[in-house]
């Protein structure tokens, strides 16, 4: 059957008009209406940290109004002789690094051996650990931060003060299931016949793990790096509830100005992690890209980022 | 499932035997687990004092003022002793004392001074009661003080240390919940009355005072979704209790009824207005415009200039009215200061508390935080009139012209006369209360 | 090798939820009425949680907190459906050269603290005459049928803010795995169907949408789960009662003096209810892999 047919004279109204029926019968087959609603979507989702970093160059004080252009609010973190200067924002910021740069690397660790461990798991019991994997994920941060408040207050309060160790542990509590799932991803894209193969030419399990796996992973762990960074310096529940004194983060500041008065110095803050974080997903990003095409796999690193399929 | 000969996994496979005999030794060991458990019993390593040796909770009256315990294994410090080298730990509510002042004291003794905050102080009390805190000076409420005088939490003081205790009003050295200040010296007085921005809600203070029961501004006025109260339950109820009783209302009542009928008013009036209820209502939400009418302290009130986008232009329209002036009946509280029990510099935060009660650097204070202490030398209308000798720059008196309106948020000794006081209620009666807030707070959808 | 994460996960997660239950059926400390938690069983003392069970039978604050939980969640999962699920499909199959930059744009709002775009949120609506925020701005100056700013935190309103404040908050997290399943789905299977005479709207509902109803599970799971915990976002963006969620009240209930048993019992039965959601997630995720394996 050929698609080209002869067009009879006088048939442009009656392919406008079958035009217009298709748009009305599919409106869907144009993208021009989704596109339209995706960057509605996008523009109500970022509006909001535009606003944010606009305030936080803010010369009056108020948090809602723009009254004209000045570096006020960043001078009061850093320099000590501006008089909006307060110590306990850089404090804050302090704390907040100190505790994603902490809790990467012990999340990370215990996350990739969990997933490698649960993909190997042969016996009884694997379903059961993968519950317990999921169930931090879909917990409220209330009942854990209640629940890990009592432990240490209570129970473990010999061995572990409530302050910044407390909340490391919450913290790797919480973003070990996030660990799990992204580099679980990738384990089974991988599959076992690299190990296998490894065994086969002699390797034992560990040399295969360490030489062979690990490798291969390295992209997922640089992005369990990341997510981790990114779930930790934004955690708020966990970190307030573990808190005596000295450990205030950057969230809590935040929390607790909204329900005081606050001034645009919390939006500096808030602009300075923005800007760190970009700079931290960028960095992932090139890494996984320079991953990507060593392995001469040319999707975009972005997508894969975002299909956890790292 | 086929295994490759050198995976653990096959080995293990083998091995089900030994899994069966390594749980069965987990299973006798679990028992263990239990009697270390039992071991903890009721009391627990975070529980409360075990069987009925409880020193009791002491909660003054103004009738029946009271002296709080001394204890054997908590006695002050010694006189005379040197300063400790800091960093001192304050640990405050936001925003309630001015860092400027605390700078001063750094300044004053060489050291470091930290400021702590919380917004909740049953949860500040929970982190003190861990143990693990190093705060020195804390300032309770005057219902929380005998619980941590009862509990150990606070030291006594060494008045040798505070020779400016005698600054303050003669009424309050001896105050009905501490006879003698042994553990506590006040901090701020304020009275609870309401505030409102005259451009959103156009009322001047002499309407106000005219109407048979000026509370029920809020019953009568309150504009939609622009009326607060606090998120305190003595003082929202006892609000709803003067506007259905008038003056004869008592704020410490522990009838049911009372409290029921003020749950209901309040109740009744959230439906039609949609009540905000929080705490910074007054002097972060009416300067912002986000509240027309809110139930205020009078230093909330007092400190809304500074918190305006545009000072000049409306802090002309703010007001405050407490009714008990008038005969309507009302509430004066006040915040104290304590020394930690736990505290690392005790004779630095003697020191900081008498620094405090110095009369300039209290006004000083006042000047950014609206709350004034109550010192025999201040007469804070004077003040706000003309400004007080030395503070001339800070940038609250620059809104000296500003306040005019504000001057009824001003505290006098007189006002002690015409107010109640709110004082502590034992755990029973203090639920009755909080019971019913909450019923308040769930809203009536 | 799985064994240090297994035991991290149950010293520090399993092991807190004991200390829940002992705090909900502990008792008080005799000073400051906070928890007391009983460590022991065989002393539980069960009055708070049959106060709590019988809040929620007969009407009391848990039952309105809960009612109107499952209702803002409902809507707002409903709504991050009806918004993500036409914007993840867009960016998978009509990206095309813009998908890396609309697929950085979408994770973009992750980077901001949370709190930090709520409280921009709150300043966005802000209805004070001086310094009245961008949407009033807009409605007031730009369009004919708004006088004066509209106060977005009174009477109905204060709930469709609320509702859109946790749309806001969680709406990320249903795009994105949404975006990886549709991403997924062979486009050969897409354009057999089409070969076989469906029209393309009809594909989109017999292939494409059987096909992501994986997606749209984990999504929903993944936002609905952790709104029943969320107290901050009420609370930020609008402070009345009625606005309140259980988060509120479990947050309120543990920092009251003697009533944390009550707080740790509703969390305890808020725990089992979530958990029941997330079983029945696990199980259909199971079956689904078992029907595609075979």
């Amino acid at each position: 059957m050929s698609l080209a047919r002869e067009v009879p004279v006088g048939a442009t109204t009656a392919i406008r008009a079958s035009w217009f029926r298709g748009f009305i019968s599919n409106p869907w087959a144009k993208p021009r209406f989704l596109a339209g609603f995706t960057w509605l979507y996008i523009i109500w989702s970022i509006a909001p940290v535009v606003i944010a970093v606009q305030i936080s160059f803010n010369a009056g004080r108020s948090r809602s109004s723009f009254q004209g252009f000045s570096l006020q609010w960043y001078q009061g973190i850093f320099d000590r002789a501006s008089e909006n200067f307060d110590a306990t924002l850089l404090a804050a910021l302090g704390q907040s690094l100190k505790l994603a740069v902490i809790t990467m690397p012990i999340a990370t660790i215990l996350g990739v051996g969990l997933a490698i461990g649960l993909a190997r798991w042969r016996g009884r019991g694997s379903g059961s650990a993968n519950a317990l994997m999921l169930f931090p994920l879909v917990t409220p941060e209330l009942v854990m931060g209640t629940a890990l408040f009592l432990i240490f207050a209570n129970l473990f309060d010999t061995f572990v003060k409530l302050g910044t160790t407390a909340q490391v542990l919450g913290h790797v509590t919480f973003s070990l299931s996030y660990v799990v799932i992204v580099t679980r991803g990738r384990l089974f894209a991988i599959g076992r016949e690299y190990e296998e193969a490894a065994m086969d030419l002699g390797a034992s399990p560990g040399q295969a793990l360490r030489r062979i796996l690990l490798p291969l992973l390295a992209p997922a762990i640089f992005a369990s790096l990341f997510i981790v960074f990114a779930i930790s310096i934004d955690d708020f529940v966990i970190s307030a509830f573990l808190c005596i004194e000295g450990c205030t983060t950057i969230p809590i500041k935040i929390y607790s100005a909204a329900r005081n008065a606050g001034n645009p110095s919390l939006n500096a803050l808030a602009s300075i992690m923005l800007v760190s974080s970009l700079m931290a997903i960028t960095f992932a990003v090139l890494i996984l890209r320079a991953f990507n095409r060593r392995q001469g796999n040319t999707r975009s690193a972005v997508e894969d980022f975002a299909r956890l399929e790292i | 499932m086929v295994f490759h000969p050198r995976d653990p996994a096959y080995r293990r496979s083998l091995t089900r035997r030994d899994f069966l005999r390594r749980s069965l030794a987990t299973g006798v060991a679990l028992p263990s687990a239990a009697a270390i458990l039992a071991a903890c019993g009721p009391g627990g390593p975070g529980g409360g004092a075990g069987t009925g040796n409880t020193p009791e909770v002491r909660f003054g009256t103004p009738d029946k003022p009271v002296e709080l315990q001394l204890f054997e294994d908590n006695a002050a410090i010694a006189s005379e002793l040197e300063p400790e080298a800091g960093p001192l730990v304050i640990y405050n509510w936001e925003n309630y004392t001015w860092k400027q002042v605390l700078k001063d004291f750094g300044k004053e003794f060489g050291v470091e001074v930290k400021y702590e905050t919380f917004y909740n102080l049953e949860e500040a009390v929970a982190k003190i009661q861990t143990g693990e805190v190093t705060f020195d000076v804390f300032f309770p409420t005057m219902d929380v003080l005998p619980k941590l005088v009862a509990a150990k939490l606070a030291q006594p003081l060494n008045h040798d240390y505070i020779p400016n205790l005698s600054n303050i009003w003669p009424s309050l050295q001896d105050p009905f919940y501490d006879l003698g200040s042994r553990y506590s010296v006040p901090y701020t007085i304020y009275h609870t009355g309401f505030g409102w921005r005259t451009d959103l809600l156009p009322l001047e203070v002499e309407e106000v005072a005219a109407m048979s029961n000026p509370y029920d501004i809020f019953w009568e006025h309150g504009p939609v979704g622009k009326t607060a109260v606090y998120d305190v339950p003595r003082d929202a109820l006892a609000m709803a209790m003067y506007h259905l009783e008038g003056s004869a209302a008592d704020p410490n009542t522990v009838d049911p009824a009372k409290i029921e009928a003020a749950k209901n008013a309040l109740i009744e009036l959230d439906d039609r207005v949609g009540l905000e209820v929080n705490i910074d209502i007054a002097y972060v939400q009416i300067p912002e415009g986000r509240m027309a009418l809110s139930q205020s302290w009078s230093g909330d009130m007092l400190a809304t200039p500074w918190y305006a986008a545009d000072p000049a232009a409306e802090a002309g329209s703010f007001r405050y009215y407490w009714p008990a002036r008038d005969g309507f009946g009302g509430v004066i509280d006040n915040d104290l200061y304590a020394i930690l029990k736990g505290a690392k510099n005790p004779v630095l935060a003697h020191h900081f508390l008498n620094f405090m009660l110095d009369n300039f650097n209290a006004m000083k204070n006042f000047s950014w935080v609206g709350y004034q202490a109550p010192l025999s030398a201040l007469d804070p209308a004077d003040v706000i009139a003309n400004g007080w000798p030395g503070l001339e720059g800070y940038f609250s008196w620059e809104y000296k012209g500003h306040w005019d309106n504000l001057l009824p948020a001003v505290v006098t000794d007189q006002d002690l006369e015409v107010a109640t006081r709110f004082h502590g209620l034992p755990l029973a009666e203090e639920t009755l209360w909080t019971n019913a807030f909450a019923e308040f707070r769930a809203g009536a959808s | 090798m799985a064994v240090p994460g297994i035991a991290w996960l149950i010293i520090l997660f399993i092991l807190p939820f004991y200390a829940i239950a002992a705090v909900a059926f502990g008792g008080l400390d005799p000073i400051f009425a906070g928890p007391a938690p009983t460590w022991n069983p065989l002393e539980w003392d069960f009055t708070a949680f049959r106060t709590i069970v019988g809040e929620l039978v007969s009407g009391g604050p848990a039952q309105i907190f809960f009612r109107r939980t499952l209702l803002y969640i409902a809507i707002a999962v409903s709504i991050s459906i009806t918004v993500g699920y036409p914007v993840a499909y867009y960016v998978s199959r009509h990206g095309g050269r813009l998908k890396v930059l609309l697929l950085t744009l979408m994770i973009a709002p992750f980077w901001m603290s949370y709190l930090m775009r709520m409280l921009a949120w709150v300043n966005l609506l802000s209805d004070s005459p001086e310094t009245p925020g961008l949407i009033n701005q807009l409605l007031v100056d730009a369009t004919p049928f708004f006088d004066s700013p509209v106060n977005w935190g009174a009477g109905n309103a204060a709930h469709m803010t609320v509702i859109l404040g946790l749309v806001y908050g969680y709406i990320p997290f249903f795009i994105l795995p949404l975006y990886a399943a549709l991403d997924r789905i062979d486009r050969s299977q897409l354009d057999a169907a089409r070969d076989l005479g469906g029209s393309p709207r009809s594909t989109f509902w017999r292939v494409t949408l059987p096909l992501s109803k994986q997606g749209i599970l984990a999504g929903t799971v993944i936002i609905m789960l952790p709104m029943f915990g969320d107290y901050y976002t009420p609370d930020l963006m609008s402070g009345q009662n009625k606005t309140r969620i259980i988060g509120n009240q479990i947050n309120s209930l543990i920092h009251t003096q003697g009533k944390a048993p009550e707080g740790a019992s509703l969390t305890l039965l808020l725990s089992g209810f979530v958990a029941i959601l997330m079983l029945y997630y696990l199980i259909s995720v199971s079956r689904a892999a078992r029907e595609a394996r075979r």
